[in-house]
């Protein structure tokens, strides 16, 4: 037991870096889930449409930020669809979202050049290694304070986001789509900037992970969905009496607990196959002890 | 000015259950005119409403406002002049977001989409003279959620998002249905006072039939997809309450309500 | 929410009150991550906890070796990977290609990476053809013995004219393999067929075609298609296809013959590799290491039944095996 625990404390570092960067995929999912109240599995796509797009590009010898900017803008394409899908085809938001998310296998398999794995050399130009921020601060701090600084420029920009006049429209579009409509505002076209905005940062995070990584690997998708929303959840629901908390605060200090409860788990010995039933239990725990959000009016009987 | 030419609605067409609901239906309301609504079940009241507004479209017919066309546009741009108030309070504001950024949603109705700041602090004071008069309270919570106001509170606050800024046509779409009959009252009131400050063209569909009588200066009754009863003016003043209720009673029957 | 806080403190206190080197100094930890599951794989496994003990690390006495399968999931291999590095093992044995990549390129050299049934070393850049590899890993390679394996078919098939080939799209050891059988094919009056696939699924859909056009299979060190060596028999052997595999335990378990390599040899000298870096010889000054000496593997009840026979000069040099596990 107690090398368990000294096994967690050993691998906090790692854990807290972890964290911080799969917080981009929790804000991602944040933004559909929470504030426009559509569940969005795209993400099990664009997630690793990012890390295809970054990796291809690094092992190009593309700049990290460079790279980056292209995984964001393939992840906000991937958006675009899904919310074409759903608005001007009318198909449910669920099977739109799975739409997408099959589709993007293939593609991201094909943009990783056929591999279903990539690595990328130590001497590779990357966000975390051989680039003049690097080179600045301290050996083990390194990955900790540049996603430190990632995050809390993408928190504090979309902190500001939603106080402007779009922000408050689509925070209402999740809320209540008459209202939208009342105002004069097209409900399909919030959506899907929603969507958008929403699938540019997580594939970010993709490109982020794998250039921390330095791998890429086609099955990274699988499970993002999940564990992004019980980052959110368990920050929203646990952070719930902390009104002033506001919700970007509440899900990266989700995504925080959540990786400590994973680590925890693999400290004290569960297998790695076992995994998914531990974040499935932990899902339910945390659905099944707190009261979720109260349910949406959808339209005039 | 509302006008209806030649509306055809039928409800699902080609099949079994096909119900045909509007077969040349025509309607004039010139403007300024406050119209109260009324009927059976079934009578076409809310789908009257909902031609009107653009969330369902007619098989056949032109809408005209202020003699534009208007038949093909959508819904969205459709409200951009006409308000609406629907019977469920829950539908009229944003259960999730506080009393000052509903008002402030709805201040930035005729403005620009930008990443400009939603919520002008400086408006304040204004949201709150606007609230003053409802004699509610709302003025002193301006943070609070419009989930937890009550449903008076709710159509009150969706009634003044509306009239905010500058319209032509008011929806009332049994507005005061969910009410208890003290908070209808002042809800009605309300919607005297706001129609007549904002000289709005207004309809109002609505079962209470004394409302229909005391509020408006026309009186229309549906049956069936037709109008049996139109009465404007000095003959709406005119018209009692039993003879109303009379010719209410009639069609009812006739549908075995 | 109240439980949930205190419980997590709780935990936190713990944590730091617990002393530090709670495990004993001089047993060695190592982890084992294995990529897939099959003998060829397990073999290796098996002779690499030989070599450890040839060493002197005793599994239970001074040794303490966590095996880890990932079951062919790249997913599950990196999750592997992770543990392993972020709880402080000695050392990492990695078994198979992707698995080799995975935990090398996670461990990033902070802890040494041996690696084992890795075909193509230099193409998975776990090595460099010209000077030593400074990534803190080394270990044994499974190249193939590709032209003996095509001289083997000329003998067993010499009306044969065409050879298919079975292989993942990802897998760069495969690839490797395959371009390898292509250069040395015409030598041997052979042509090439390949077929590749995605995932295990997709054998049975990928087959048909490929028998079609084929006179023979022969096995690349596929990880997958070797884990589901049964789903090709089962096509193959129902066509009266002979499959030549890569190694001893795939011609026991129906291949006609085959160029093997021993896995177990392949694991002991792996394992001599992993008592040298614990005792203080740094990875990188290690080349890896390949084996010289292939055996000829065949099985008389599968030629029988596929209509072909051993050439006389060549009993000698083969060793038969059968079903009988």
């Amino acid at each position: 037991m107690a090398s368990s625990l000294y096994a967690f404390y050993l691998a906090l570092p790692s854990t807290l870096e972890q964290g911080l960067i799969y917080a981009l995929l929790a804000l991602g999912v944040m933004i559909t889930y929470l504030i426009l109240d559509f569940p969005d599995l795209t993400v099990d796509g664009s997630f690793p449409l990012g890390g295809a797009v970054s990796t291809a590009l690094i092992l190009q010898g593309v700049s990290p930020a460079l790279a980056l900017l292209a995984a964001t803008a393939s992840g906000m394409a991937a958006g675009l669809c899904t919310g074409l899908i759903h608005v001007k085809l009318k198909i449910r938001a669920l099977f739109s979202g799975i739409i997408m998310m099959t589709a993007l296998y293939s593609i991201n398999l094909r943009i990783a050049g056929g591999s279903s794995l990539l690595s990328i050399p130590r001497t590779s130009v990357t966000l975390f290694r051989n680039n003049a921020l690097v080179r600045l601060l301290p050996q083990d701090t390194q990955i900790l304070i540049i996603s430190l600084i990632l995050v809390v420029m993408v928190k504090i920009i979309i902190d500001l986001m939603l106080q402007t006049r779009f922000g408050l429209l689509l925070r209402a579009t999740g809320d209540n789509e008459q209202v939208v409509t009342a105002l004069a505002r097209n409900k399909g076209n919030m959506k899907i900037a929603g969507l958008i905005i929403a699938n540019g940062l997580v594939a970010l995070c993709g490109g982020v992970l794998t250039q921390q990584q330095r791998l890429f690997e086609i099955s990274m998708g699988t499970g993002a969905m999940v564990l992004a929303l019980a980052s959110v959840i368990i920050g929203v629901n646990s952070l719930k009496r902390f009104e002033w908390l506001r919700p970007t605060t509440k899900t990266i200090i989700g995504t925080l607990v959540y990786k400590a409860c994973y680590s925890l788990a693999i400290s004290l010995g569960l297998r790695p196959g076992d995994m998914k039933l531990v974040t499935a239990l932990l899902f339910l725990g945390i659905l099944s002890a707190w009261i979720f959000k109260p349910r949406r009016v959808t339209h005039d009987a | 000015m509302l006008e209806m030419r030649n509306i055809r609605k039928i409800y699902n067409p080609g099949t079994v259950r096909a119900l045909c609901l509007f077969e040349d239906f025509n309607l004039m309301v010139p403007q300024g005119q406050f119209v109260s609504i009324v009927g059976s079940n079934g009578s076409g009241k809310s789908s009257l409403m909902n031609l009107l507004c653009g969330s369902i479209l007619p098989d056949a017919g032109q809408i005209l406002m202020d003699g534009q066309d208007i038949t093909k546009m959508s819904e969205h741009r459709r409200l951009k002049r006409i308000g609406r108030i629907h019977q469920n309070p829950a539908l009229g504001t944003c259960s999730g977001m506080s009393i000052l950024e509903n008002m402030a949603l709805a201040d930035n109705k005729p403005k620009r989409m930008n990443l400009m700041p939603g919520v002008d602090k400086k408006q304040i004071g204004r949201y709150r003279d606007l609230l003053r008069p409802l004699g509610l309270g709302l003025e002193n919570m301006m943070n609070a959620r419009a989930g937890t106001l009550s449903g008076g509170q709710r159509q009150a606050l969706a009634m003044v998002m509306s009239v905010m800024t500058p319209l032509d046509f008011l929806i009332l779409d049994e507005h005061t249905a969910a009410l208890d009959p003290k908070t209808s009252d002042i809800i009605m009131e309300l919607t005297q006072r706001v129609v007549r400050e904002h000289s709005l063209t207004a309809l109002m569909v609505t079962h209470n039939l004394r409302y229909a009588i005391e509020y408006g200066n026309r009186l229309l009754m549906l049956h069936q997809g037709g109008i049996v009863l139109d009465v404007a003016d000095e003959d709406k003043a005119a018209t009692r309450l039993e003879d109303v209720l009379g010719l209410f009673t009639q069609i009812s029957v006739e549908l075995g309500n | 929410m109240k439980k949930l806080t205190s419980l997590l403190l709780a935990i936190c206190l713990f944590a730091l009150m617990t002393p530090c080197g709670a495990v004993s100094a001089d047993t060695v930890r190592i982890g084992i991550a294995q990529y897939a599951n099959h003998p060829s794989l397990d073999n290796c496994r098996e002779g690499f906890l030989e070599g450890l003990a040839m060493g002197g690390y005793i599994q239970g006495q001074n040794l303490e070796a966590d095996y880890q399968n990932a079951q062919s999931d790249i997913g599950l291999a990196a999750i592997i990977a992770n543990t392993f590095v972020s709880s402080g093992m000695d050392l990492v044995c990695a078994i198979a290609t992707p698995m080799a990549v995975i935990a090398v390129t996670t461990a990033d050299g902070r802890i040494p990476v041996i690696y084992t049934a890795v075909s193509a070393p230099v193409a998975s850049e776990l090595a460099y053809a010209d000077r030593p590899f400074d990534g803190n890993a080394t270990g044994t390679s499974d190249q193939l013995p590709v032209r003996d394996q095509l001289a083997l078919i000329r003998a067993l098939q010499p009306q044969a004219k065409t050879i298919g080939l079975l292989y993942t799209i990802g897998e760069i050891n495969s690839q490797v393999q395959a371009s390898l059988y292509r250069e040395a094919a015409a030598d041997y009056g052979f042509e090439i067929v390949e077929s590749t696939i995605t995932t295990a699924a997709d054998i049975p859909l990928a087959l048909p075609k490929l028998i079609s056009q084929v006179d023979c299979i022969s096995m690349l060190t596929d990880n997958t298609v070797v884990q589901h060596l049964d789903l090709v028999l089962d096509q193959t052997d129902a066509a009266g296809l002979p499959v030549y595999g890569s190694e001893v335990e795939q011609v026991k378990n129906g291949c006609v013959a085959a160029v093997g390599i021993d896995y177990l040899e392949l694991g002991r000298k792996t394992g001599l590799i992993a008592v040298r870096v614990l005792q203080g010889e740094s990875a990188d000054s290690i080349p890896f290491e390949v084996l010289s000496e292939f055996d000829l593997f065949y099985n008389q009840e599968v030629l029988t039944r596929m209509g072909l026979n051993v050439p006389e000069e060549l009993l000698p040099l083969l060793s038969e095996v059968s079903d009988a596990l």
